[in-house]
């Protein structure tokens, strides 16, 4: 991988960073909302106000706010929540700790299922195996995940079956055995719905590699079935799957909302509703931040994954 | 003869599939050995079914099976019926194939070496440890250089040629008792391609190995077969030993390949090209009596229609046809057109419709970030290029891929930004307006992603005359649609059919016919014959100069078939990496002095001349970059007669003879007119 390529995508993740905290903070300043009036609440005097306003610095421009508050992130620190008092930071990474563990739980079974899945069914095109795997995958992308995860919960989580509990969280440095045991049901939830996009991405991509010339040529050398599948076709059909996984990361950090609701998950999500619901900004703007960099990230990975696959990427 | 001799014996072999309108037949009747040793030719035009043979050899059947019926035996055993497990035995171990596309058939993801290795492993050939370097001596073999640093390459890293060697090496790599090359080198430009079938002769006679030799370009393949078959609508209609096959062809249809072929010696003898093309074979419904019969102009109901006409057997020559030799012979001349027709195209006026003055394209553009790392990232597709062009004039633009043609074609109907002058009938051109494009037109090489799928041909017809001509009213235009499509020689009935009913010759057409729709003063011919059928190639090229010799039109004609220019092109340009290297006249193709890059061009088209021998010129070395600013002569690198440090040094002056030749080279004209000429006549004018 050349040098070039890395420090370009690098570039284009930082640049994508600095344009979304300017957007973020932009948009809380456009909010009908002020800190102020939040914290001391509608009857407060005006005098109250001001002076709240001038110890938050909220009477000073927007730029030099901005700058107060991306010096503060660079430095670590994302203020302090205007519904609990304590500083932003902590809290939203320990939720995004959680939401990560739940995503990386999530993103290993889907790679795992679905991409098999999606092999076997572009080998047997057409056949029952094939609609087979259709027919989940339709159903999978077309129920809606809050009825999903009801319906698992209704029925593993029921008194009569209880194989896992409903609701709650234990960390994992707590107990890694009640801790998997607790967040089974939403990675269940969550690998169900994106397994039908990355099997049906993958199933298409095969079904045109195979019949590409590169494995009509594999085919005709006389190698095994299994090598020319694994070997020749599964490899560059894997590209568009890497995408959509990409993608899926950041729907993973905080875009499940209703799952961590429905499971009643302390994660980026469920954060955020809260930071929305009681216009806690600060809080509103970490999250923001740290969605859109794991987005960047993520689809920087992506990139370099292409990159590693096929080798040919990095010159163009 | 012994069956033991036979590595393949096809006996009484059919194939069909089942399509949307029921059976659909793709091989009949096939009766066809290849001896130990021997390479067999196998020759047809587009949709004969060539392929479909080597397919079901290799028991690759890519439709749904109807019936199949026959043998096919691989040394004595029959293959027909073998289970996929079973063929995995015979696939690339005893039978191994050379497929058309090179730079398709290698894995992108997969170094080179491991494609060889894991070949080599799946037959069962050398132990883990040793077997990389068996591989390494396999692309050794090819004439790859530095093959432990190519055993570490990807695909994308190395070029067309190189890649069509691994694929060589590939087959070779299990010493199979049978190669079947599909149409190996047709898309390779026509150096490489002469260097590899070298090659391929030379592994062939080093390892005995057999092949079937799959081609549409009858050159090719005559100098590489030791016997040849001629396949019809999924029949072989003819095989003979390679010379008489081509000196003394029998079946119409074979003749009729040879007569639409373009010979170097056609400009002494003023030969015609037939322009009769074949229709397709029925491939439904009830079995012709001759399948032939449909396209054959010798086609008697009473004699030919009696009883089925099969290919005779254990002759050495056979033929699938119940007339004599002798019926053909009287008229014979008549197919290849009366000697008297002109073979030179009509004469120019000398006036420069459109003029070129040091012309370049370049692309891409450098970047801050490859500036930073020192990259050059701009390619200099056209270089520094005077043309000028007459009216009524055709000028044929020849180079291989990459040459910067297809650039210069673009930037002339206005595509791309360029940076020199461009002169039309004396003005330079200061922007590509409405008025540019409408006296300049464009053909490009494909037909079937040039035309609107979705629009009739008379849709597609209107269009230009709405734009360029907008005093027509709608009956105006309808009427000009009928002469439009007559002009190409196409039924009027035509405008209200679709693309996809029309053949590959057909739709070339309508696109000529768009393009004289603007009554434009140039045309620009993109290959526009390339990938067509030899009698459509002719007969296009005859429309071309029958519409220049009634409008006056100037022709670009851009092709790296040099074989077909002298039938068409009053001056040949050569272009080589963006430069114009060559400018002459077409009759001095014929002699000395050439560029030493047009006289290895020359050499490598391959021909089928009974009156004509080709002098072997073959090109060695490697392409510069072409982001790489080149200091001295761009064919430096692989000239033959590169004279010594100043060919890489100093740009070659363009040297200029009194009859306008042109070229730009160190070596003096004088001593390049010394040259043995590519072409010896083998027999003097007076033809019996």
């Amino acid at each position: 991988m050349s040098l070039g390529f890395l420090l370009k995508r690098l570039s284009s993740l930082v640049v994508t960073a600095l344009i979304v905290s300017i957007i973020v903070f932009g948009i809380t300043q456009l909010l009908p909302a002020n800190a102020a009036t939040m914290i001391l609440g509608e009857y407060a005097t005006d005098e109250a106000l001001a002076t709240l306003n001038a110890r938050l610095g909220l009477d000073q421009p927007a730029w030099l706010q901005y700058w107060h508050w991306f010096s503060g992130v660079l430095q670590g620190d994302f203020g302090i929540s205007l519904r609990t008092g304590q500083a932003v930071g902590p809290t939203i990474l320990s939720a995004f700790g959680n939401s990560a563990i739940l995503a990386v739980f999530a993103l290993v079974l889907v790679s795992v299922v679905s991409i098999p899945l999606g092999v076997l069914a572009a080998a047997r095109r057409g056949r029952p195996a094939d609609l087979g795997v259709s027919l989940l995958s339709y159903l999978g992308v077309s129920l809606p995940e809050f009825v999903l995860a009801t319906l698992l919960l209704a029925w593993l989580a029921s008194p009569a079956i209880a194989l896992f509990p409903a609701s709650g969280y234990v960390p994992f440095s707590e107990d890694p055995l009640r801790a998997l045991h607790h967040i089974a049901l939403p990675v269940l939830t969550l690998t169900i719905v994106l397994t039908a996009h990355v099997s049906r991405m993958v199933r298409s991509e095969m079904v045109d590699t195979l019949e590409s010339d590169f494995v009509r040529a594999a085919r005709l050398r006389g190698l095994s079935r299994k090598r020319v599948l694994y070997r020749h076709a599964l490899p560059n059909s894997l590209l568009p799957a890497i995408t959509v996984i990409a993608l899926d990361i950041g729907y993973l950090i905080g875009g499940v909302i209703v799952v961590e609701e429905v499971f009643s998950f302390p994660g980026v999500g469920r954060q955020l509703i809260l930071a929305i619901q009681n216009r806690d900004l600060p809080m509103l703007q970490a999250g923001a931040l740290l969605m859109a960099v794991t987005y960047a990230a993520a689809n920087l990975l992506a990139d370099l994954a292409y990159a590693v696959l096929d080798k040919r990427i990095q010159f163009e | 003869m012994s069956d033991s001799d036979n590595i393949l014996d096809i006996r009484n072999y059919s194939l069909s599939y089942t399509g949307k309108a029921g059976e659909v037949r793709i091989l009949d009747d096939i009766n066809l050995h290849i001896e130990r040793g021997e390479v067999l030719g196998l020759v047809g035009e587009s949709g004969s079914a060539k392929s479909s043979l080597a397919n079901a050899i290799m028991r690759d059947l890519t439709g749904k099976v109807a019936n199949e019926s026959g043998q096919i035996l691989l040394a004595g055993s029959q293959i027909v019926g073998l289970d996929e497990t079973a063929m995995q035995a015979i696939r690339g171990n005893r039978i191994a194939i050379v497929l058309q596309n090179a730079s398709t058939a290698l894995n992108p993801t997969m170094t080179i070496g491991d494609h060889v290795v894991e070949t080599l492993q799946q037959h069962g050939r050398k132990s883990a440890e040793g077997v990389r370097s068996l591989a390494e001596d396999f692309l050794d073999m090819v004439g790859l250089p530095d093959p432990a640093a190519m055993m570490k390459r990807y695909a994308h890293e190395v070029s067309g040629g190189e890649k069509q060697r691994v694929v060589l090496a590939m087959a070779f790599a299990c010493e199979p008792e049978l190669i079947l090359f599909d149409e190996p080198t047709s898309a390779l430009d026509a150096t490489t391609a002469a260097t590899l079938l070298d090659l391929f002769i030379a592994l062939q006679h080093r390892t005995g190995v057999s092949a079937l030799f799959i081609s549409h370009d009858l050159g090719v393949v005559s100098s590489i077969a030791n016997r040849v078959a001629v396949i019809y609508g999924g029949r072989i209609v003819e095989y003979a030993a390679t010379d008489e096959l081509f000196s003394e062809p029998r079946h119409p249809y074979t003749r009729s390949l040879l007569a639409s072929l373009p010979r170097p010696s056609d400009t002494r003898t003023g030969r015609q090209l037939a322009t009769a093309g074949n229709l397709a074979a029925p491939r439904t419904g009830p079995v012709p009596a001759c399948i032939y019969a449909g396209s054959c102009r010798w086609h008697e109901p009473s004699l030919c229609d009696r009883t089925a006409v099969r290919l005779p057997t254990g002759e050495d020559h056979a033929v699938a046809c119940v007339k004599s030799v002798e019926a053909f012979v009287q008229s014979s001349s008549a197919l290849q057109g009366s000697a008297a027709d002109e073979c030179e195209p009509a004469e120019t006026v000398d006036a420069p419709v459109l003029a070129l003055q040091s012309l370049s394209v370049n692309y891409g553009n450098a970047g801050w970030l490859n500036g930073l790392f020192g990259r050059n990232a701009i390619v200099h597709a056209v270089n520094d290029v005077n043309l000028a062009l007459s009216r009524g004039e055709t000028l044929a633009l020849v180079g291989e891929s990459g040459c910067g043609k297809s650039t210069l074609a673009k930037t002339l109907a206005g595509l791309v930004s360029f940076e020199g002058a461009l002169i039309r009938s004396g003005t330079p051109v200061s922007a590509i307006d409405q008025d540019y494009r409408a006296r300049v037109q464009i053909v490009f090489q494909n037909p079937d992603s040039s035309l609107n799928p979705r629009h009739a041909i008379g849709t597609i017809l209107e269009r230009p005359l709405v734009l360029y001509r907008q005093g027509l009213s709608a009956r105006e235009r309808r009427s000009e649609v009928g002469k439009l499509l007559r002009r190409v020689q196409l039924p009027e009935h035509y405008a209200d059919r679709y693309p996809h009913q029309l053949s590959g010759g057909e739709k070339q057409r309508v696109a000529i016919a768009r393009a004289l729709a603007a009554e434009p003063e140039v045309i620009i011919c993109d290959e526009v014959t390339s990938g067509l059928d030899a009698s459509v190639q002719a007969s296009i090229t005859q429309l071309l100069r029958t519409i220049q010799a009634d409008s006056g039109t100037a022709l670009i004609f851009i092709t790296h078939d040099l074989a077909i220019l002298r039938h068409l092109a009053h001056r040949v340009a050569v272009m080589y990496l963006g430069e114009l290297i060559e400018l002459m006249d077409i009759h001095e193709l014929d002699k000395p002095p050439y560029h030493p890059y047009t006289e290895a061009l020359l050499s490598s088209s391959p021909s089928v001349d009974p009156l004509t021998r080709t002098r072997r010129i073959r090109l060695h070395g490697t392409l510069p970059r072409r982001t790489e600013r080149i200091k001295g002569c761009a064919f430096e690198s692989r000239c033959p007669h590169r004279l010594g440090e100043q060919c890489a040094s100093e740009r070659p002056p363009r040297q200029l003879s009194a009859t306008g030749h042109e070229i730009q080279c160190h070596i003096d004209m004088q001593q390049l007119s010394s040259h043995t000429p590519v072409w010896r006549d083998l027999e003097p004018l007076t033809e019996t």
